[in-house]
């Protein structure tokens, strides 16, 4: 039997057989073949010594289950990767978050707090003229009181909602240290 | 000799004749059946568990204006060739015993 007859044997058998990689075997025993033509083999003789492709496919499937068992564990380590880096960019998002807004909410704090601070020493140190006076500073204040309510608010609103992340990230962070401490 | 525990001598012996030099299908082939006589289509099972398991990595260089394809064994590889070393030694040892 002749090489290309062999290996279209072969590719026909392999058809059947949907989880096995069709292209590297034929590959393997084309390259084998010719390698054994090459060293002075007779290809008749050889590809006889093959035996029969059905017996080739029934070893390759036979190590079918091993192969897959390999492969699960792979992808296993694929997919603790893949979680890993959307944890981080989570990880990171949050962190991002808190940043803009706790500026935020800051800034909203200090221009309330500036703003309450500054009505009152005007009352002090030189009182309004006139009742619209009083009430133009009392409406400052209430603007600032509201920027303090408003800014504490948003800083709670945010525990509220990222605490169980902030907690897996502080437990996370924790068990990383420990074991690289180990 | 049972098949499964021929497999695993055969694994170990791909990875000896891959020990000091990268090689391909039919020279592997070759050298373990000066030692064992296998059929040409123990080997490929063999090979892909290997590469599988990342104990010997592939690659690929022209001959005669066609594909070959070189094995060779990885630290992975090396690692577990080692361990079976040494076990093999201590057996060795039962052996003598046994056989003196």
């Amino acid at each position: 039997m002749r090489r290309k007859e062999f290996l279209r044997e072969l590719k026909d058998e392999l058809r059947k057989r949907r989880d096995i990689e069709t292209e590297e075997v034929l590959f393997y025993y084309d390259e084998l073949i010719q390698d054994a033509v090459d060293s002075g083999e007779s290809e008749d003789v050889f590809i006889m010594n093959l035996g029969s492709v059905k017996e080739i496919v029934r070893r390759i499937e036979d190590d079918q289950e091993f192969v897959a068992e390999v492969r699960d564990k792979n992808r296993n380590v694929v997919n603790d990767a893949i979680s890993v880096t959307t944890k981080i960019i989570g990880y990171a998002i949050l962190i991002i978050a808190a940043i803009v807004l706790g500026s935020a909410a800051f800034s909203f704090f200090v221009s309330g707090a500036s703003v309450i601070i500054a009505s009152i020493l005007r009352v002090i140190f030189s009182s309004p003229a006139d009742i619209y006076g009083y009430v133009a500073l009392l409406g400052l204040v209430i603007i600032g009181i509201s920027l303090i309510v408003f800014s504490i608010a948003v800083v709670k609103w945010f525990f509220d909602k990222a605490r169980p992340s902030l907690l897996t990230i502080f437990r996370n962070t924790k068990e990383f240290l420990n074991r690289k401490g180990k | 000799m049972d098949s499964q525990q021929k497999k695993g001598l055969l694994e170990l012996m791909v990875l000896a004749s891959l020990k000091y030099e990268d090689s391909y299908g039919y020279i592997i082939n070759q050298n373990i059946n000066d030692v064992m006589e296998i059929s040409e289509s123990t080997l490929y099972p063999i090979l892909r568990r290997l590469e599988k398991q990342n104990m010997l990595e592939t690659y690929q260089t022209i001959y005669n204006s066609r594909v070959r394809k070189y094995y060779r064994i990885t630290k992975e590889g090396l690692k577990k060739l080692k361990q079976s070393e040494d076990d093999f030694r201590e057996v060795k040892k039962i052996y003598d015993f046994i056989l003196r």
